[in-house]
């Protein structure tokens, strides 16, 4: 049986037999590696600091049962990144015009919004946006698909790999050379292929993957101390821990909740289906001109994935915003200002991230903190335990 | 771009910029006089003659200084040291009538641009005309009624301020304006000098812009008074006073570097607030006529005290604790994390000398009340409390860390009002607020924080003060228990308003006669 469902809980992979069962095996494999892998692990960090795994509070529900009680909590944050803010001399219309576009960075083009939702934007001729790509899907997905890591039979999951291709891209002629990159034996899946840039298939900007947000979560929940002073606050904390993208809005902000459940003593696990979700587009306040008959809200079409009136329920991963019939997205005004950039409408995006939290643990010591820089050799734990903060 | 980062606290333009933005008038009558402009050039010519007569931040604090001397010289409140500020804003329609378009297009923020009515549903104010609240019902700055200038005259004399009111309208009659409304705020007009409408001090948490005085030796314009001692370092870096968090002028006053969003102690000197290069030493105005229902908030309290009374029995809160919560702050203003069992009348600058996740630092100098527990999952404050929705201080948010929060922040000039006796008075607040960003700031809070009931803080529900939709709620987390309140909506409604652009004084005297 496996134990994770695919990305937003979708049935794209009963297509291929024992897909799923693959996929829930690398999803465990990726919390096994942030828990309990030899290098840079949660556990391999509290070994390092002079404790053991008594002390983590996230598991992977392959190998430890839900435990009893347990309710899900979320965290949500906007979809449009603050990083590049103050880059632009305060003007807006550079600024999300930087972000609409893939920009070189590191040698390769690609996206870089980095919230963990990304965007493409289909113009007209005369350069209004038209149409409005939104994934936040993760690259393991295809990349899965691509390398087969369990034997399913790659040639059943590169057809499958294709045909999502083919339907995300609405054209038959996608070829599988065009999504792979690299000679010989490096010949690998590119997530920078003209196709995913073009139609915005999945996330690739760099640090917005699964397995970064199995890491966060796997990290952040240990506890941290400077001195004898365990840390609450969330700069302090993903300063500390070194996990995620400082600048970003998401990481600090899970890092912190994820941290403050350890310090309440609770155990935490990812939803399952683990993924990073779109909860909607808040479309309160938006008018397309001269039509106020139509619904904005209408022109918001969800390609994959679940939308729920809660938000703490949708799992939305691909969606897009489309023109009105016979108009383009410039007629579509958000509090009156007509739609011009990609980043307008991500900003009235939110993002969530979903966990299954236990009750505090009160028949179990809390967890010990361990300090900021890697202890090695490594340093004796202080003779009492810190104190958890928090009130209950 | 390469950007580039400071620590020393610039040098402000205090002759330049309007003095309600910084120190702030604090007069006990103001009065907010709109206009629209009907003759653009003899209009021009007026207000570049009013230059001289703009009370600039220099003028209001040399004011203020005075009036505090004869102060403390008389051991009361002076009656004759009285003094009559004005200042001056253009909203985005009436900088068009008085300037060419392409120079109103510099200006980066679309909210200014597009005007405060446009805008109105996006921050929460009801979509369905006819509805209470909704901008076609406004007395001013809704659909068919522009206003394009706002004066603001400020006096604690009252009927200086009203002679004044009176000559400026004819004045602006003789020179191409159309008077349109005048709103009379009146800190007298109150439950109690210094209190809003439902009864709480307002005006206790205000931002301190960073910056030092024209002359030698420079001095930082708002004084610093942390105590030296150990333990106080990190709030000496952010607060000028417990009561005033440190912000950089550039979230407030063009023309200056924005705060780091990372780094409240350095501003970015490649950030400012984009608009004309006339823009410096201005600032954003967002002013709401908010009509406050006095009575009906006091039902909503018996009610949900009365409801909460069947399902907690004796946890339950009386009515006054139950606002108290939903608010933040005790009437007093005493903050309800310090001091939740009673109110403990924690005044001053200790009002405001707290976290949500606990003390900023060690106990001020003789301020003997329990620093507060941290409450980060508001068992204690509400999550969806109004001070809680739109400052939640020391804890990360939906933009991160703790830091992100400050830039957002409005330096806050409001004042009670009320039209007519009795309890079917029109009472409440006129809200003014300075900022460098109308959609960062202003409408940040509004929109994302105060009507989102999941952020800053999932679960929260709507801020119960300001939440005008029907079918909000708040979260309250009691006696080890979760309880959801339905929330009415609309205690507090707008019934006018517009977003204006405070400029420099040289605006008028130079880029008007120019
Ligand atoms: C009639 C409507 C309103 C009432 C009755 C009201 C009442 C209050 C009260 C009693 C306080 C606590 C006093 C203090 O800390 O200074 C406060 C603080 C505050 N209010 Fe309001 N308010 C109203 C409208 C608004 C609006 C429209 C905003 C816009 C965003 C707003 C933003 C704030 C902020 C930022 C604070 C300071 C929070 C802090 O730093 O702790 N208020 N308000």
């Amino acid at each position: 049986m496996p134990v994770f469902e695919p990305t937003a809980g979708t049935h794209e992979f009963d297509a291929v037999p024992g897909l799923r069962e693959a996929w829930s095996r690398f999803i465990a494999d990726a919390f096994e590696s942030n828990l309990y892998g030899a290098k840079d692990s949660a556990h391999s960090l509290l070994l390092r600091w002079g404790y053991s795994d008594v002390d983590l509070r996230f598991y992977n529900p392959a190998s430890m049962p839900i435990v009893a009680g347990s309710k899900p909590a979320n965290v949500f944050w906007p979809a449009l990144p603050t990083s590049y803010d103050g880059d632009f001399g305060g003007k807006k219309k550079k600024l999300y015009e930087y972000l609409d576009a893939p920009q070189k960075e590191n040698g390769v083009r690609s996206r870089v919004q980095d919230e963990y939702c990304e965007w493409v934007v289909e113009r007209d001729a005369s350069g209004k946006a038209v149409r409005i790509l939104f994934t936040c899907e993760p690259p393991e997905f295809y990349d899965f698909l691509y390398r087969d890591p369990y034997g399913v039979g790659k040639a059943k999951t590169r057809a499958l790999l294709l045909s999502l291709y083919r339907d995300r891209c609405g054209t038959p002629d996608v070829a599988l050379k065009e999504l792979e990159a690299g000679k010989g034996s490096k010949r690998a899946y590119d997530p920078y292929n003209s196709w995913n840039a073009k139609h915005c298939v999945h996330m690739q900007q760099g640090a917005n993957t699964l397995f970064a947000e199995i890491n966060i979560v796997a990290i952040a929940g240990l506890l941290r101390r400077k001195g004898q002073k365990v840390l609450t606050d969330a700069q302090a904390l993903i300063d500390c821990g070194r996990y995620g993208e400082p600048k970003r809005q998401s990481d600090p902000k899970i890092g912190a909740t994820i941290n403050q459940l350890a310090r309440e003593n609770r155990f935490f696990t990812l939803e399952n289906p683990v993924g990073l979700y779109m909860t909607g587009l808040n479309t309160a306040g938006w008018s397309v001109a001269g039509h106020p008959e139509l619904d904005p809200q209408s022109l918001w079409k969800v390609r994959k994935g679940t939308p729920d009136a809660d938000p703490a329920r949708s799992m939305i991963v691909r969606a897009e915003l489309v023109s009105p019939p016979g108009l383009t997205l410039s007629d579509v005004l958000i509090g009156g200002v007509p739609i011009r950039y990609g980043a307008q409408v991500a900003e009235q995006i939110q993002m969530r991230v979903g966990v299954l939290v236990s009750e505090p643990q009160a028949q179990l010591p809390p967890p010990h903190a361990i300090g900021c820089r890697d202890a090695n050799p490594p340093v004796p734990p202080p003779a009492a335990p810190a104190p958890g903060r928090g009130n209950r | 771009m390469e950007v580039r980062r400071v620590r020393r606290e610039p040098i402000l333009a205090l002759r330049d910029l309007q003095g309600n933005i910084l120190p702030g008038f604090r007069k006990d009558r103001q009065h907010f006089v709109f206009f629209r402009i009907e003759d653009a050039s003899a209009a021009r010519r007026w207000l570049a003659s009013l230059a001289d007569r703009i009370s600039s931040g220099d003028e209001v604090l040399h004011a203020h200084r005075t009036w505090k001397a004869s102060r403390m010289r008389l051991g009361r409140e002076p009656d004759n040291a009285h003094f009559l500020f004005l200042n001056l804003a253009l909203s985005a329609g009436g900088l068009a009538k008085l300037l060419t378009t392409a120079e109103l297009d510099e200006f980066d923020d679309d909210a200014f641009k597009v005007g405060l009515a446009a805008r109105s549903v996006y921050i929460g104010d009801p979509k369905t005309e006819g509805d209470p609240g909704h901008a076609a019902s406004w007395k001013f700055g809704g659909p068919g009624k522009p206003v394009d200038l706002l004066a603001i005259l400020a006096s604690d004399d009252r009927p200086w301020v009203e002679e004044e009111t009176a000559s400026l309208v004819t004045a602006g009659d003789q020179h191409g304006l159309a008077h349109v409304h005048t709103d009379v705020g009146d800190v007298a007009r109150s439950p109690s000098p210094g209190h809003e409408q439902f009864g709480f001090r307002d005006g206790i948490s205000e931002l301190a812009i960073r910056g030092r005085h024209p002359e030698p030796p420079h001095e930082f314009v708002v004084p610093r008074s942390i105590p030296k001692g150990k333990g106080f370092e990190e709030v000496r870096k952010q607060f000028a006073t417990p009561s005033k968090r440190l912000v950089w002028p550039g979230n407030v006053l063009f023309g200056y570097p924005r705060q780091d969003p990372n780094d409240p102690t350095q501003g970015v000197a490649t950030d400012f607030p984009a608009g004309p290069k006339w823009a410096a030493n201005g600032s954003y105005l967002v002013y709401r006529r908010l009509r406050q229902d006095v009575e009906g908030f006091r039902r909503f309290l018996a009610e949900t005290a009365a409801s909460l009374q069947q399902s907690l029995g004796p946890d339950a809160p009386q009515p006054d604790k139950l606002a108290a919560m939903l608010v933040g702050r005790w009437p007093s203003g005493t903050p309800f994390i310090r001091s939740p069992g009673a109110d403990a009348k924690i005044a001053g600058e200790a009002a405001n000398y707290f976290g949500f996740d606990g003390p900023l630092g060690p106990p001020l100098p003789g301020d003997p009340a329990p620093p507060g527990a941290p409450d980060p999952n508001g068992r204690i404050v509400p999550l969806a409390s109004h001070i809680r929705k739109s400052n939640p201080r020391d804890l990360g948010t939906d933009i991160g860390p703790a830091t992100r929060t400050p830039p957002r922040l409005l330096v806050r000039r409001g004042i009670t009002y009320a039209d007519g006796e009795g309890p079917d008075a029109d009472r409440g607040l006129l809200f003014v607020a300075y900022q460098s960003s109308i959609q960062n700031q202003f409408e940040f809070l509004m929109r994302t924080w105060i009507n989102n009931p999941d952020r800053p803080e999932p679960q929260a529900g709507h801020d119960p003060i300001l939440v005008q939709r029907p079918g909000g709620t708040a979260l309250l987390r009691l006696a080890g228990t979760e309880l959801r309140i339905p929330l009415p909506g609309g205690l507090v409604i707008p019934t006018g308003g517009e977003y204006f652009f405070a400029p420099s004084v040289s605006f008028f005297e130079r880029r008007l006669r120019g």
